[in-house]
């Protein structure tokens, strides 16, 4: 009983940031038909800045949370409006881009931060652990949870119950009849990648509280979340959510049951799905 | 009249004297100058030609057929994995049997993969034969039968006993041994291509709906092409496990596919030569900026890709080739 | 084949010519070696991208400071270091590798780190009558290979005291190990709990991460109680391995095989959770001996006060040492045949204690356990227990 809750806790936790970071590059793809492989690199960079802040200088936590997600959206306001914006439905081209960000993130972040890792921190009333019915879990954690699932339903709000969702919704469905209404769809993917980039460094923040802050984040991140999307179908927060939770579980209890083969079980997952599914478990269209 | 027939006839010349030259070239640069170069050059170069007979055959799929794939190194892992075990396992070197038997457990391979991964298209085929190529990856690690004793790899593979007693193997006559596969596969590669099952997969890449319509199975076509990519990735791994004697599970990793999956984006998708010239220009690039500066080589390289995609988006073969066109028409025409 | 495709192949072919060529040109211009007062040229890969890059900078550190030292000259030839990035990758190390002997014509390879990429490349260099040179503790080679020396041990024999130490000192009966899922991290844990097993002692559960980890949570929750925890985890992945253990409210006490994985600076992000934390070092910048005082003194001239060696910069250092003890005593002969059997015969004092090689170029040591301590402010390991002379058990 006790190692089922604590693992199921322990895969929440880690699925959710892994859905922050699959649902960011989900948005982007699905309005502007682009894939962001340097999500991850975002994420890190995130990581850093908020570690920064937060360890290097003594900021308030939440305020290193705030800056991590304002430097990542950032950066990518800057790749949306020099570099994407040219590479509609350029699947190859994008590729080799963004596998360019990453490696120029994260060499910078290197040169800038250092290679050597740094470890975990949080705010000063998240340190420590709970103790309820001889369990001990870190309070970190739980607010990973609690934080991860309101962001999840902040976007799910945003996606199909207000306009701005509405637009994004009919953009990803038929770009071309979207424009002849009027509506300014530039305007409308800059700020979901702004949006989608602004996520992923936040997560990398708030992720940090459970992995700290290393370079080799944006690969390792990166490969898991697009598992997740891949499992849980692109192009909805609920997909992203329900891969997110369920690889964060299937990590969770491969690794604390069959350890040995635990490498397998993500990958296995994934190949099983879409053998059933090809969409994914919630996959549009 | 005739002073533009002549012209032509000038010109046509030109053209010839042209590709005169450019065979001279080749012959010169492929075949005569390698035994004067120092051997470490002989050995990049053999590498650039192993991996441009990698990178035609991820092209043949992703270029010809539309479909891209980051999982393809699994077939050039599993080629020299192959070599590698029935060297260490079952004591064989013998190249008539360790290369077929190599080329052969790629094209199963790929027979299984392609199985699964085209049930899908799109965004999820990138990721499921990349899953594919990591569960690989994940067992050439974990499984101790997969390694030499003390590495998460195969070490000290010799180059391969021909079965001639008076031949032994120099980096020289190595790199006219994957010179003459390079040019095989190339042939082969190019009447492929060029057959009607070519222009098959050059119509699915264009329009699937449309090649339905007309009556092709077209899942069938992009399974084979699946395969036939896989057996020449095979090739590749074949010949790169002699030439570098070790096999590591990155071979069979999405580190391994994406660089070859850059070369092919580099050079230019949908040609043969695009990828040789990708291939070309990325294995020195990365070596040299490795050795510029040990520490910051990822900015060079990072650097070079996001410049590559801005400016010279067709990929820099493509892009060589038309310029080579400009300097043919430019010549003939002043002449003339 | 048309003639287009023709023309676009030698263009790409001059291309690789012409890339190709660029340190072919530099190096022609070069003269042969000659024996006497010729620099001794010197390779280095060591990780500055990829798994390890944490460790590349520090290790730089040291190989460089040593040779400032010896002013780079050693029985009056002059010595030139090159060091490549290695990225802990086998295949373009051995790429690098194959370049530093071709065309740099390095008579000494130092390096690599990852003990994987490390035995990968021996068979070339050995072939090729290369001195390699550790850095670090390294595996038991599999075959016999006849060109290798190092300043440290194996892998298995860093684990032997701590297992040593546990039950008899400690007390301990029963263990829990968790190392990282790969050659050197089980060598580490296993030098520990077979050594452990062999006086009497149980290991309830071994548990294998695997090398990147990020998330111990699952290893934790379902890590079975014992009297202590074994541990060795790549240095990242131990502090991260640390920290959430104890967020999770573990009590048993962490034995660390190479403790020293986690340096100072990752000490004081750990705060006093580290405090009361045992291992076991081959080096550790409180030794108390002659050339270790020496050395740190050097070290805090160089690099400031703020700063304590640790075994990163050591490690380095040691192995420049070893190479230059070596060639001044072949008087700057740096054929295999003669430097390797120099090295294998010499008896030194280094900062480490004093050491002598054993033939299978792996060296005879005393090793040290180690307690992790808030000393005038600063978290530093120190030495509490000494075992003398030790080796692996399987050599």
């Amino acid at each position: 009983m006790e190692f089922l809750v604590l693992s199921t806790l322990n895969g929440l936790s880690y699925g959710l940031i892994l859905f922050l970071l699959a649902a960011g590059i989900s948005l982007i793809y699905g309005v502007m038909g682009i894939l962001n492989l340097s999500h991850g690199a975002l994420y890190m960079v995130g990581a850093y800045v908020g570690w920064s802040m937060a360890v290097q200088n003594g900021y308030n936590f939440w305020l290193a949370v705030l800056m991590g997600g304002l430097a990542a959206g950032l950066l990518g306001l800057v790749m949306e409006r020099v570099f994407f914006r040219r590479l509609y439905k350029q699947l190859n081209e994008q590729v080799l881009l963004t596998f360019g960000f990453i490696y120029i993130l994260t060499n910078l972040s290197i040169w800038i931060w250092g290679a050597t890792y740094q470890a975990s921190f949080t705010a000063p009333i998240l340190t420590g652990s709970f103790h309820i019915a001889g369990l001990t879990y870190p309070i970190a954690r739980i607010s990973v949870i609690f934080i991860g699932l309101i962001l999840a339903i902040g976007l799910w709000w945003l996606q199909d119950k207000t306009r701005v969702g509405a637009i994004v919704r009919a953009g990803m469905d038929d770009k071309e009849i979207t424009m002849s209404l009027g509506i300014n769809l530039g305007l409308v993917s800059t700020s979901v990648f702004f949006l989608g980039a602004f996520i992923a460094g936040f997560a990398g923040v708030i992720g940090a509280q459970l992995v700290g802050v290393s370079p080799t984040l944006s690969i390792d991140i990166l490969l898991l979340s697009m598992v997740v999307l891949v499992i849980g179908g692109l192009g909805s927060v609920q997909g992203a959510l329900l891969g997110g939770i369920l690889i964060g579980c299937i990590d969770a209890f491969g690794k604390a049951l069959f350890p040995e083969l635990a490498m397998f079980f993500t990958y296995l997952a994934m190949i099983i799905v879409l053998a059933v599914r090809p969409r994914g478990l919630l996959g549009r269209r | 009249m005739e002073t533009t027939a002549l012209k032509s006839m000038t010109q046509l010349r030109q053209g010839q004297l042209l590709r005169l030259a450019s065979y001279a070239a080749i012959i010169v640069i492929l075949i005569l100058l390698p035994p004067f170069l120092p051997s470490y050059v002989q050995s990049l170069m053999t590498k650039i030609l192993i991996f441009a007979i990698f990178a035609m055959s991820l092209d043949l799929i992703m270029g010809y057929t539309g479909v891209i794939s980051l999982g393809h190194a699994a077939y050039f892992g599993v080629g020299g994995y192959t070599v590698g075990i029935l060297l260490i396992h079952y004591d064989i070197s013998m190249l008539w049997i360790s290369a077929p038997v190599g080329i052969l457990m790629a094209v199963l391979f790929a027979a299984i993969f392609g199985l699964i991964a085209l049930r899908v298209t799109g965004f999820y085929f990138i990721f499921v034969t990349m899953a594919l190529g990591q569960l690989l990856f994940s067992i050439a690690f974990k499984w101790e039968w997969l390694s030499t004793v003390g590495v998460e790899a195969i070490v000290g593979i010799p180059r391969p006993a021909v079965g001639l007693p008076w031949f032994s193997w120099s980096p020289t006559s190595f790199y006219y041994f994957v010179l003459l596969a390079f040019v095989l596969c190339f042939f082969l590669l190019n009447r492929l291509v060029h057959s009607p099952f070519g222009y098959a997969l050059q119509g699915i890449r264009d329009s699937e709906p449309r090649m339905r319509v007309l009556g092709y199975n077209t899942w069938l076509y992009k399974y084979i092409a699946f395969v036939i990519a896989g057996a020449f990735a095979g090739v590749g791994g074949v010949l790169f496990a002699y030439h570098n004697s070790i096999v590591v599970p990155t071979h069979l990793s999405i580190t391994t596919s994406a660089l070859v999956m850059f070369m092919v984006i580099l050079g230019g998708t949908g040609t043969l030569y695009g990828p040789v010239i990708g291939a070309a220009v990325l294995i020195p690039v990365e070596f040299y900026a490795g050795l510029i500066t040990p520490e910051r080589w990822p900015l060079i390289l990072g650097g070079a890709f996001v410049l590559s995609i801005m400016y010279v988006r067709a990929g820099i073969g493509v892009y060589l080739f038309r310029l080579w066109n400009k300097v043919v028409y430019r010549y003939g025409s002043i002449k003339g | 084949m048309n003639c287009k495709k023709i023309l676009i192949l030698v263009s790409s072919m001059c291309l690789v010519l012409i890339l190709a060529a660029l340190p072919f040109v530099s190096s022609c211009t070069k003269p042969a070696p000659a024996p006497a007062g010729e620099p001794i040229k010197m390779g280095a890969l060591l990780p500055f991208t990829g798994p390890f890059a944490d460790y590349g900078s520090f290790l730089k550190e040291g190989l460089e400071w040593r040779l400032d030292e010896a002013n780079y000259q050693i029985a009056g030839r002059p010595i030139e270091l090159i060091i490549e990035d290695s990225a802990s990758d086998t295949s373009l190390s051995l790429e690098k590798t194959k370049k530093l002997v071709d065309v740099d014509k390095v008579s000494i390879v130092i390096g690599p780190l990852h003990s994987g990429v490390f035995l990968g490349l021996s068979p070339y260099l050995s072939e090729n009558k290369i001195l390699q040179v550790g850095l670090m503790t390294k595996p038991l080679p599999s075959g016999t290979f006849d060109s290798y020396v190092n300043p440290f041990g194996t892998l298995y024999s860093d684990g032997v005291p701590l297992g040593w130490y546990a039950y008899d000192q400690l007390g301990v009966r029963t263990i829990t190990t968790i190392g990282s899922d790969y050659v050197a991290g089980k060598s580490f844990v296993n030098g520990a709990a077979d050594t452990f097993k062999g006086k009497g002692g149980t290991v309830v559960q071994q548990q294998w991460a695997a090398a990147g980890t990020t998330d111990f949570g699952p290893f934790l929750t379902a890590m079975k109680d014992a009297d202590a925890v074994v541990t060795w985890l790549g240095s990242a992945e131990q502090v991260r391995f640390v920290k959430q253990y104890h967020e999770f409210g573990k009590k048993m006490p962490i034995l660390m095989v190479s403790a020293d994985q986690v340096r100072s600076v990752d000490m004081v992000s750990l705060g006093d959770t580290i405090l009361g934390s045992i291992g076991s070092v081959t080096y550790a910048s409180r030794l108390d001996n002659p050339a270790n005082k020496k050395f740190v003194k050097a070290f805090k001239a160089r690099f400031g006060k703020d700063r304590n060696p640790e075994r990163d910069v050591y490690a380095a250092y040691a192995a420049v040492s070893l190479v230059l003890d070596g060639l001044a005593a072949t008087g700057g002969d740096t054929t295999l045949a003669k430097l390797r059997p120099a090295i294998l015969g010499l008896n030194l004092d280094y900062p480490q204690g004093s050491v002598s090689l054993h033939p299978s170029g792996h060296a005879i040591y005393d090793r040290y356990i180690v307690e992790a301590k808030l000393i005038d402010g600063k978290y530093l390991w120190d030495v509490i227990h000494t075992y003398p002379k030790v080796t692996d058990p399987r050599l």
